[in-house]
C-alpha cells in the first residue's frame, strides 16, 4: 500500500510540474497581450471602438460556452472588469476586489489532484518504485489523464462562470449609478422647470436706457 | 459513418442533409468514433454489415472505423471522399493527426476493391481518387443548407458589424488554412485602407503552437486590435451577421477539397479572395478574386482596388447571388436521388 502511495506521489509531482509550466506560459501570454494593448492604445477611431465592443461580446460568449480556454478572451474580460472597477472607484462606490484568480484555481486543481492521488501523504521515493511506477503508468495513465481533463474542465467552468458573474455584477452597478445620475438630473430639470427663465443679457442701448 | 461528428462543422451539416435527403425511404443510423452531444450517434464498432445495408463512409482521416473496411462484406459500400490533408500541413504539435493523415493516404489505394461507389465534391478530389486507382466515381456538389439563411441574426452583432468594413475568414484556425499568410495579406491591405478590420471565426484549440505563432505575428505587425477572433460559432444566429456584413471572404488555404464557407459567403453575396491552390478556384467559379500568395503586396493592391471600386464589387456580388443556388440543399437532394436510382443496389420490397 505504501508503494502505491509513493507511486501516487510521483504522479502528483509530474502533474504539478506540468501544471506549473502551463501556468507560466499563460502568464507569459497574458503579459505579451498587455504589452501589445499598451503599445497601440492611443488614437482610437469609431471603428476601433466598435471592434473593441464586438471583441468583448465574443469574449464573454466564449467564456460562457468554451469554459474560458481562450486566453485572449479571458484577458479581454479582465481588462473590461478593471475598467468597470476603476469607474466605480472614481464614483466612490468601489466594490470588494475580485478574489478568485487563475492562481487560486491552479492551487485548487492541484489540491484536488493531490487529495485523490496521495491519500496517505508522501513516502520516500525508492529505486524499485520507479519500476512499479512505470508499470502503473502504462496501466492507468489513460484513467489519470481522463480524470485530470475532467478536473481541469470543471475548474475552468467554475472560473469562467465566476468571471462572467463578476462582470455582469459590476456592469449592473455601473448602470445603476448612471441611472441614478440621470434621475437626479431629471429631478433637477423638473424643479427648475417652474422657475422663470433667466433672460439673456442684452447689450445696453446707445442711449443708456432699457427699451 | 464518420470519424468525428460535430454539429455545425462541414461533415456534421452534410450528414444532417443526407439524413433529410434519404429518410423516410431508408432507415438511417449514424456511426462515429467521436462526437458531441448535439447529434446522437452509435459507436463505429457497433456496425455489423448485413445484406441490404448501405455503408456511407466519410473518408477524411484514419480512425478506428477503418476496421469496417477490412473486406467487401455483404453491404454496399460508398466512399464519400472529403480528401485527406497532407501530413506536412499539420503543425509540429499535431503529431497524432499527422500520423493518422499519413495512414489514411497510405490506405487509400488499398481500399479501391472495398468500395462499390465513390462520391467526390470537386474535380480536385476526383483527380486524387483517379490517381489512387478508383474508377466508379460520381461528382456531387455539397450544399450549404438553409439554416444559416433562415436564422434570425443576433441584434448586437448585426448592429455593430454593419458599422464596420471587414474581411472575414471562417474555418478552423490551423496551419493548413495559412492563417499567418492571411494576416500578412490583411496587414498589407490595411496600409492602403486603415479602417479595415479582419474577423476570424473558427475553432482555435487544434494547435497551441500555431496559436502562439499567430499572436507573435499580430504583436510584431502591431495590428492586434484590428483582428478579432470569434471562436467557433455553431449557432447560425451568431454566424449569420458575420457573413452578411462582410465586404470580402478571404481564404489562402493551402489545401481544400471543397471549402463550404466560400459557398456560404457566396449565399450572402460576399465575394471571395483566394489563391489558385487545389479546388478553390473551381468552387468559387469566378465570383471573387484570385490572389498570388507569393506576392502579397500585389495581392493587397488588387484587394484594395476591389474594395474601392464599388461597381466591380457590386458586379461580383451579383455573380455570387446567381451562383449560390447551385449549392442549395434541394439541388443536392435531387442529385443524390439520381445517384440512388442509377447506382444503389435494387432492393426487393416486401
Amino acid at each position: 500500500m505504501g508503494c502505491v502511495a509513493n507511486v501516487m506521489a510521483c504522479v502528483g509531482k509530474e502533474n504539478r510540474a506540468r501544471k506549473a509550466s502551463s501556468h507560466r506560459s499563460f502568464e507569459a501570454f497574458v503579459g505579451n497581450e498587455q504589452t501589445v494593448s499598451a503599445q497601440d492604445d492611443s488614437g482610437k477611431s469609431d471603428s476601433d471602438l466598435t471592434m473593441d465592443q464586438l471583441r468583448l461580446f465574443v469574449s464573454l460568449r466564449a467564456l460562457g460556452e468554451g469554459g474560458g480556454q481562450d486566453p485572449a478572451a479571458l484577458q479581454m474580460v479582465h481588462d473590461d472588469l478593471a475598467r468597470l472597477e476603476s469607474e466605480l472607484a472614481v464614483a466612490g462606490e468601489a466594490p470588494e476586489p475580485f478574489r478568485l484568480d487563475q492562481e487560486d484555481l491552479d492551487n485548487l486543481f492541484l489540491l484536488k489532484v493531490r487529495q485523490s492521488l496521495e491519500p496517505e501523504g508522501k513516502i520516500k521515493y525508492l529505486a524499485p518504485v520507479r519500476w512499479l511506477y512505470s508499470i502503473f503508468r502504462r496501466l492507468f495513465f489513460g484513467t489519470q489523464r481522463r480524470y485530470n481533463e475532467s478536473a481541469t474542465y470543471l475548474v475552468r467552468r467554475l472560473y469562467s462562470t465566476a468571471l462572467r458573474t463578476r462582470y455582469y455584477q459590476l456592469r449592473s452597478l455601473v448602470l445603476e449609478r448612471r441611472l441614478k445620475a440621470i434621475e437626479m438630473r431629471l429631478a433637477l430639470l423638473e424643479s427648475t422647470a417652474g422657475r422663470p427663465t433667466v433672460k439673456p443679457s442684452s447689450p445696453p442701448s446707445e442711449s443708456g436706457r432699457e427699451d | 459513418m464518420t470519424a468525428t461528428l460535430a454539429a455545425g462543422d462541414a461533415i456534421g451539416n452534410y450528414i444532417e442533409m443526407l439524413r433529410a435527403a434519404f429518410s423516410p425511404r431508408h432507415e438511417i443510423a449514424i456511426f462515429a468514433d467521436l462526437g458531441t452531444r448535439e447529434i446522437p450517434f452509435l459507436p463505429s464498432y457497433a456496425y455489423v454489415a448485413r445484406p441490404g445495408d448501405i455503408l456511407w463512409f466519410h473518408y477524411s482521416i484514419y480512425s478506428e472505423n477503418f476496421a469496417c473496411l477490412r473486406g467487401r462484406g455483404p453491404d454496399f459500400k460508398i466512399l464519400d471522399f472529403h480528401g485527406v490533408c497532407p501530413p506536412e500541413l499539420y503543425a509540429e504539435d499535431e503529431q497524432d493527426l499527422k500520423r493518422l493523415a499519413a495512414r489514411a493516404i497510405e490506405a487509400l489505394p488499398q481500399m479501391r476493391e472495398v468500395f462499390d461507389l465513390c462520391l467526390v465534391h470537386s474535380d480536385y478530389s476526383e483527380s486524387v481518387l483517379r490517381r489512387a486507382g478508383y474508377e466508379r466515381i460520381v461528382k456531387t456538389p455539397l450544399a450549404i443548407g438553409n439554416a444559416l439563411a433562415e436564422a434570425k441574426e443576433q441584434p448586437f452583432l448585426a448592429e455593430h458589424l454593419s458599422r464596420l468594413e471587414y474581411l472575414l475568414f471562417v474555418g478552423r484556425v490551423v496551419a493548413q488554412k495559412d492563417i499567418l499568410g492571411m494576416i500578412e495579406l490583411f496587414d498589407q491591405i490595411r496600409r492602403r485602407r486603415p479602417e479595415l478590420k479582419l474577423w476570424i471565426v473558427g475553432n482555435r484549440q487544434a494547435s497551441v503552437q500555431y496559436q502562439g505563432q499567430i499572436q507573435e505575428l499580430l504583436a510584431r505587425l502591431g495590428i492586434k486590435r484590428h483582428v478579432g477572433f470569434a471562436g467557433r460559432l455553431a449557432n447560425p444566429s451568431l454566424l449569420k451577421p458575420f457573413f452578411k456584413y462582410a465586404r470580402l471572404f478571404v481564404t489562402l488555404s493551402k489545401w481544400e477539397t471543397f471549402c463550404v464557407p466560400v459557398v456560404e459567403a457566396m449565399g450572402f453575396g460576399v465575394p471571395t479572395v483566394t489563391t489558385e491552390r487545389t479546388c478553390l478556384p473551381e468552387i468559387m467559379g469566378g465570383t471573387g478574386l484570385l490572389a498570388d500568395r507569393d506576392n502579397l503586396d500585389g495581392a493587397a493592391e488588387q484587394v484594395a482596388t476591389l474594395l474601392a471600386d464599388e461597381k466591380r464589387h457590386e458586379d461580383l456580388r451579383r455573380r455570387c447571388i446567381e451562383r449560390a443556388p447551385s449549392f442549395r440543399e434541394e439541388q443536392m437532394a435531387a442529385v443524390l436521388r439520381d445517384v440512388e436510382d442509377r447506382h444503389f443496389p435494387r432492393q426487393d420490397k416486401p
